[in-house]
């Protein structure tokens, strides 16, 4: 929890994939529960770690839904960081908890493309959207979106 | 008269072999569409780390198409797929408007390298299907094609998923490639 608060300018680069990885939630996979900490890839929409299997299929949505990017093969941009270091699964269960009683039961049951359509996926994506950019956090839900067929 | 019939008979029946080198930033579509084309159907692919390579035939050439990983850090080993390659594929995820810009970048440090001076270029404006994605005249703007200087190149729209378009790409491929034999 202490890492939450650390600012990214007392971080070394070198300190900083363990720093996320000491977030709550963060060893392993949101999407699967996998222990992913020896290669750890992250969806920057959603500021959640998950595993490089997981990393694919979000890849499948398309970056208006799940920027991905790896710990190990990319180079983050201090912003980026910045971002990880407020998230991590926990809090983005916790969320989906609260806002739409999607438990991590029914979040795990879920279809893949299903859950990143969820109205509580949603509005989490663009809060951490209007945080990074500054703005007043929504607070509405916006029904389901409509999913594209492959 | 009968040696000329014969080169013309071996250049008809004869397939060509056509080094292709596919590359592009993390996540535009390159293994897909590289699986697309081998097998025709759409695999859930994982980011690939390290490189595939498959031979696709088409209008009789084989294609040896190079498919490799497009992480920020593996881009530095691109280099060592460059020998020999005749075409360049240049795979961009038209709705990622953030890294447009870095595509670019990544292109045209590309076509400076000596050992890429003679391949035909070819831009996959891919993820067409996806909203607010750029269509293939703004990639062309976007990443400055138009002062490109001595490259045969081409912009294609497609999109990896449904296999729109990939053939229309091979199709200036194979003529561009065949007419500078």
């Amino acid at each position: 929890m202490a890492h939450a608060h650390e600012s990214l300018e007392s971080l070394p680069p070198a300190r900083r994939t363990a720093a996320v990885l000491a977030l709550p939630g963060n060893t392993s996979c949101f999407d699967c529960d996998m222990s992913c900490s020896m290669d750890p890839w992250v969806s920057l929409s959603h500021s959640s770690v998950i595993c490089i299997t997981c990393a694919g299929q979000h890849r499948s949505f398309g970056v208006h839904i799940s920027y991905v990017r790896s710990m190990k093969l990319d180079t983050l941009k201090d912003s980026e960081w910045r971002l990880l270091l407020k998230g991590g699964n926990d809090a983005f269960q916790a969320f989906l908890a609260d806002t739409q009683s999607v438990s991590r039961k029914v979040w795990l049951s879920l279809p893949m493309e299903t859950r990143y359509h969820t109205p509580a996926a949603d509005l989490y994506r663009r809060r951490l959207q209007a945080m990074t950019d500054g703005n007043d956090l929504p607070e509405e839900l916006r029904p389901a979106t409509v999913l594209r067929r492959k | 008269m009968g040696l000329l019939f014969s080169k013309i008979w071996a250049r008809m029946v004869s397939s060509k072999e056509m080094r292709i080198l596919m590359l592009g930033l993390d996540a535009a579509g390159k293994t897909t569409i590289l699986y697309r084309l081998k097998l025709a159907e759409v695999v859930t692919t994982i980011p690939t780390v390290g490189f595939n390579v498959e031979t696709v035939e088409y209008k009789n050439i084989k294609f040896n198409v190079w498919d490799v990983g497009g992480q920020d850090k593996i881009r530095k080993l691109w280099r060592f797929y460059y020998q020999g390659t005749d075409g360049l594929i240049f795979v961009v995820d038209s709705s990622d408007r953030d890294r447009i810009n870095d595509a670019k970048e990544e292109l045209q440090h590309l076509l400076q390298h000596d050992e890429l001076r003679d391949a035909v270029l070819l831009v996959l404006a891919n993820k067409q299907d996806l909203p607010y994605a750029m269509p293939a005249a703004e990639i062309v703007e976007k990443l400055e094609l138009k002062h490109l200087q001595n490259r045969a190149w081409y912009c294609q729209s497609t999109v990896a998923s449904t296999g729109d378009g990939l053939y229309e790409g091979l199709d200036w491929l194979s003529r561009t490639l065949s007419a500078r034999q």
